[in-house]
């Protein structure tokens, strides 16, 4: 009999933790082996002490009242442009659909990370992990692997820094254009909580956009960001993409025009949509 | 999980305040109780519990239906309970396991049951203290609140094996204390 094994089946014996056969057996020697009865019997005498002395403390209702009134309303954008938000929705809920396929494919570990650092000059990101057991990531963000990380972290870390450091990763590094990097990027601009990582995530829509046309899906993110967020640089950024990209709709002279004859508006917002109504227009 | 819990889920996830509160109503003191298990203190854990329900109220839009909405809870829970005690243990000049053998070294009581008691209590609050912070969390959940191995691997982002060394790791020093 091997001591050491016998100790761990006993514990996972007590816990019920043993398949079926596997605790037949258990019995089987348990009723033949007077050593493994004796330590069998000593494991139950110590956990039913531990269970006497090991009690969770009570909890106050009052304190538990206190923490369940923390969540607040979420955040609602100006009731003229409910349209535009439910095309949006339905683009965000595709985009969310994409990244999960996404990241399904990837790998469904999905580890807390515990920083993320990147250097722009060697274009190196290092991830380290909360869990101690596993190796912190190292490599260039323009490895498909590296990114497949990133993205992870962009629309599934449930610390802001964490997220807005992977996308301002994304911003500062000169990577290819890469349709997944962008699905995941327009998600969180669509949907992220936090301001800072949805600024991150237009700037990195805009240098991986820098030369080339936005996707449809992009635009309705981004025409529903200039309206929406209540972040001015977010808006800033959508509409300096949105200009930029220079795709001639109807929709878009529409936004612009609309946007630009806005006397609320911001005064650079209204000012690029001016200039890219000169250029869509040729006046 | 309930058609209810799965009502409750879509309605906080479009924002609604009172359908989260509705969640946590299912779980908040056992996860308290759990993250105590971590910290060690109430007013740390109740602290370290809000943070955890703000991030799960940000993140509810994340929360995906592959665990029940109390696993997810107690998952952002433990690593935030974690990520507390890991910096808690940087700032404190004398770890907290040293305190409590101090305590056990300075003890003189005599040898009466009650005192025996007394004497095994402090002991394993000692020797629960020096565990490691994924021994004792692994124990607490297994242990005080009858997790299945396989939801703690979960709830920890770790594999069923490394659970089980842990729980083995916790058990053994723990008995060790009492002997």
């Amino acid at each position: 009999m091997n001591c050491t094994h016998d100790q761990e089946a006993l514990i996972l014996y007590y816990y019920d933790e043993l398949t079926a056969p596997e605790a037949e057996v258990l019995r089987a020697r348990l009723a033949q082996c007077p050593a493994c009865q004796h330590a069998w019997q000593k494991l139950q005498a110590d956990m039913q002490v531990m269970d006497g002395l090991v009690k969770p403390p009570p909890v106050n209702a009052s304190d538990l009242q206190r923490v369940r009134a923390v969540p607040v309303a979420p955040r609602q954008g100006p009731a003229r442009v409910q349209v535009l938000r439910w095309v949006a929705s339905v683009a965000a809920a595709l985009l969310i659909f994409v990244t999960g396929w996404y990241l399904g494919a990837v790998d469904n570990d999905d580890k807390w990370a515990d920083s993320v650092r990147f250097d722009s000059d060697t274009q190196l990101v290092r991830i380290e992990y909360e869990d101690d057991e596993s190796s912190p990531l190292t490599g260039s963000i323009h490895d498909a692997p590296m990114q497949r990380e990133l993205g992870v972290i962009l629309a599934s870390d449930i610390d802001p820094l964490n997220r807005m450091r992977a996308a301002r990763a994304l911003a500062h590094a000169r990577i290819a254009p890469n349709v997944r990097v962008s699905s995941v990027l327009e998600g969180v601009l669509a949907s992220d909580e936090n301001p800072v990582v949805r600024l991150q995530a237009v700037r990195a829509l805009n240098r991986l956009y820098s030369d080339r046309s936005i996707p449809e899906s992009l635009r309705s993110v981004l025409l529903d960001r200039v309206e929406t967020d209540a972040n001015t640089a977010v808006r800033m950024k959508a509409m300096e993409l949105l200009v930029a990209s220079e795709q001639v709709s109807m929709d878009t002279r529409d936004f612009m025009e609309r946007v630009g004859s806005d006397s609320r508006e911001n005064p650079y917002i209204r000012f690029m949509a001016h200039s890219s109504l000169e250029r869509l227009t040729g006046e | 999980m309930t058609p209810v819990d799965e009502q409750l889920i879509s309605r906080a996830q479009s924002g609604d305040a009172e359908a989260f509160s509705a969640l946590l109503s299912h779980s908040d003191a056992r996860v308290v109780q759990i993250v105590h298990g971590i910290t060690g203190n109430m007013p740390d854990a109740l602290d370290v519990f809000q943070t955890a329900v703000l991030k799960a109220w940000r993140g509810m839009h994340a929360f995906r239906a592959d665990s029940s909405f109390d696993t997810w809870l107690t998952r952002i829970a433990i690593n935030e309970a974690l990520s507390h005690r890991k910096k808690a243990t940087r700032l404190r000049a004398v770890p907290l396991d040293e305190e409590h053998i101090g305590e056990l070294e300075s003890s003189n009581d005599a040898p009466d049951s009650g005192l025996l008691r007394e004497d095994s209590r402090r002991h394993l609050e000692a020797a629960m203290a020096a565990l490691s912070d994924r021994e004792r969390t692994v124990f607490t959940l297994k242990h005080v609140h009858e997790y299945k191995i396989r939801e703690i691997a979960h709830m920890l982002d770790c594999a069923e094996g490394t659970v089980k060394n842990y729980l083995f790791r916790a058990v053994h020093k723990l008995r060790n204390a009492l002997s």
